[in-house]
């Protein structure tokens, strides 16, 4: 009884060896004791079999590219998130992206804040039709162009009862957009057109992105 | 006309029961009424190519079952066996279903369905799968259904419906319910958990919900709500251009909040307090003075309508 217990306590020992050993024997290194105790030992076997199975077959599986809605649908996301921030447009292209102009953000932060602050103060003038107020986030209004010129090469691919709804829903969504921007436009402390216009933008997004996953085409 | 239907329901009767008597042909009448209308899909299917198959899992008491499919009809029932009895059809040679089940062998914890094609070319396919599935009531779901009805009944498990087109019909789903169409109606009824619905132009309709929470939005279709807040509930329900009405009990009390731009806004419920003179600010409604049901109803050009049921 002693030698069946001094033989498993030996083999749970070379196990424990094994395990020490198995990663670096995987990623190429010399360890002779791998190959030694899964000779010995069944279950360390079929672990170390296992493991050089997907080292094999994660060899073969092909590195491709994925294609431009996958990157659309991730841009899309973090644009509506807020994580992502649209390339610099207009005079901010001409600003160093790097170096000391990095400071500036914070000072410019505090100087914009103390000017907020004044101009909450005084009488508020009505915006010109038409202006920025109009405008909601410019990455995602990129990225929802983008998302949408894949949309419509891939359309025709997809089912006329599919593409039919897909169609409906941006319709719908369309309209909201064009009659909020325009409500926000004439009334930009029209906070409630606002968040119709951030919302109907995120839902357009999410039905392109469903659009562009659509497997069936 | 009268005369020509009783002669073919005494003529009918002759031939099924022989000498029986009027109202047993009657009754006959509707028996092989219904079973020829249990027929007739059966037959239509045949008529039509239908490839129909059948399979039955053995499962835990609360497996995930998942549904991946292009077109059809899906129809999910929870009933008491802890199985999953899956029917399915395809029209198409050029379709197929795969079907995942982990772990592999025994008892079922996660399903999955997946309609897929079996070659490059997608062109032309008829892609269109019915599915029928019982599973375990303690089942959870989720379906990817691009076009086509979605029917889920009684579960305890939480469901989730995402579809291009279909009406999404759910009925006594104790679990946590998410439903997702772009141009779809969704019906929701008897819920007992908390609830998402969205559609861009489909319809909204929610009867009977006893769950603490609801959010529903829609842009250009409708919001229906039958019934009653419960206490400490969360409701939102929110158009851009499509009405927005409320059918409540008599006795019904809420917080209220309601926004819109340029829709109506009509309440058969009275306010018990005096209206807060901020804009945007709640409204107590109702008489019940402790409850705390808060409902948001927000529409930029629908009207909205509390209408006091009878």
């Amino acid at each position: 009884m002693s030698g069946v217990n001094d033989e498993l306590g030996l083999g749970r020992a070379e196990c424990r060896q094994f395990d020490l050993d198995l990663s670096a024997y995987l990623e190429g290194e010399e360890r002779p004791g791998v190959h030694r105790h899964a000779r010995a030992c069944a279950s360390c076997s079929v672990l170390l079999a296992d493991l050089e199975l997907i080292r094999s077959q994660s060899r073969e599986v092909l590195l491709e590219d994925p294609p431009a809605r996958v990157w659309a649908n991730v841009r899309a996301t973090l644009a509506a998130e807020g994580i992502f921030r649209g390339r610099p447009v207009g005079w901010l292209r001409w600003l160093p992206q790097s170096g000391l102009m990095r400071y500036a953000a914070p000072l410019s932060a505090v100087a914009c804040l103390t000017l907020i602050a004044t101009i909450l103060m005084l009488p508020p003038a009505p915006a010109p039709a038409g202006g920025p107020a109009a405008t909601v986030n410019t990455g995602l209004e990129q990225t929802v162009k983008e998302m949408e010129m894949n949309y419509h090469e891939q359309e025709k691919f997809l089912d006329p009862a599919v593409q039919a709804s897909y169609q409906k829903g941006l319709k719908s969504l369309d309209d909201s957009i064009r009659e909020c921007s325009a409500s926000v436009s004439q009334e930009p402390t029209n906070t409630l057109a606002r968040e119709y216009l951030d919302t109907a933008y995120q839902q357009k997004v999410a039905v392109l992105s469903a659009a562009l996953e659509y497997d069936g085409r | 006309m009268g005369d020509s239907l009783f002669s073919y329901e005494e003529k009918d009767t002759k031939v099924l029961k022989g000498a029986a008597q009027p109202n047993e042909g009657k009754k006959s009448l509707v028996k092989w009424g219904a079973l020829s209308l249990l027929l007739v899909p059966l037959v239509m299917g045949r008529a039509a190519g239908l490839l129909r198959q059948e399979k039955t899992f053995e499962t835990t008491a609360n497996p995930h079952i998942g549904l991946t499919n292009f077109i059809g009809h899906v129809v999910v029932k929870g009933w008491e066996r802890q199985q999953v009895h899956a029917v399915y059809g395809t029209t198409s040679p050029q379709i197929a279903v795969d079907i995942d089940q982990l772990p592999p062998n025994g008892s079922a914890e996660k399903i999955h369905f997946t309609t897929r094609l079996t070659g490059p070319q997608a062109a032309g396919v008829d892609k269109t799968v019915f599915y029928t599935l019982d599973v375990p009531m303690g089942a959870s779901l989720e379906i990817r259904n691009g076009e086509g009805r979605v029917d889920i009944e009684k579960l305890q498990g939480d469901a989730s419906v995402d579809s291009s087109g279909g009406i999404i019909s759910v009925g006594d789903v104790v679990g946590h319910v998410v439903a997702n169409s772009v141009a779809g109606d969704i019906e929701i009824i008897r819920s007992r958990g908390r609830v998402e619905a969205v559609s861009i132009c489909g319809n909204l309709h929610f009867v009977s919900p006893t769950g603490s929470f609801l959010k529903a939005h829609t842009t250009s279709g409708k919001i229906v709500y039958e019934g009653d807040f419960v206490t400490a509930g969360e409701y939102a329900f929110k158009s851009y251009n499509g009405d927005i009405d409320l059918f409540v009990p008599p006795t019904a009390s809420f917080e209220l909040n309601k926004r819109t731009a340029k829709g109506k806004f009509v309440s058969e419920i009275p306010s018990s307090r005096p209206p807060h003179p901020l804009p945007g600010a709640h409204t107590f409604l109702g008489s019940n003075v402790s409850s705390t049901a808060a409902v948001q109803l927000s529409s930029f050009s629908g009207n909205i309508h509390i209408h006091r049921q009878p």
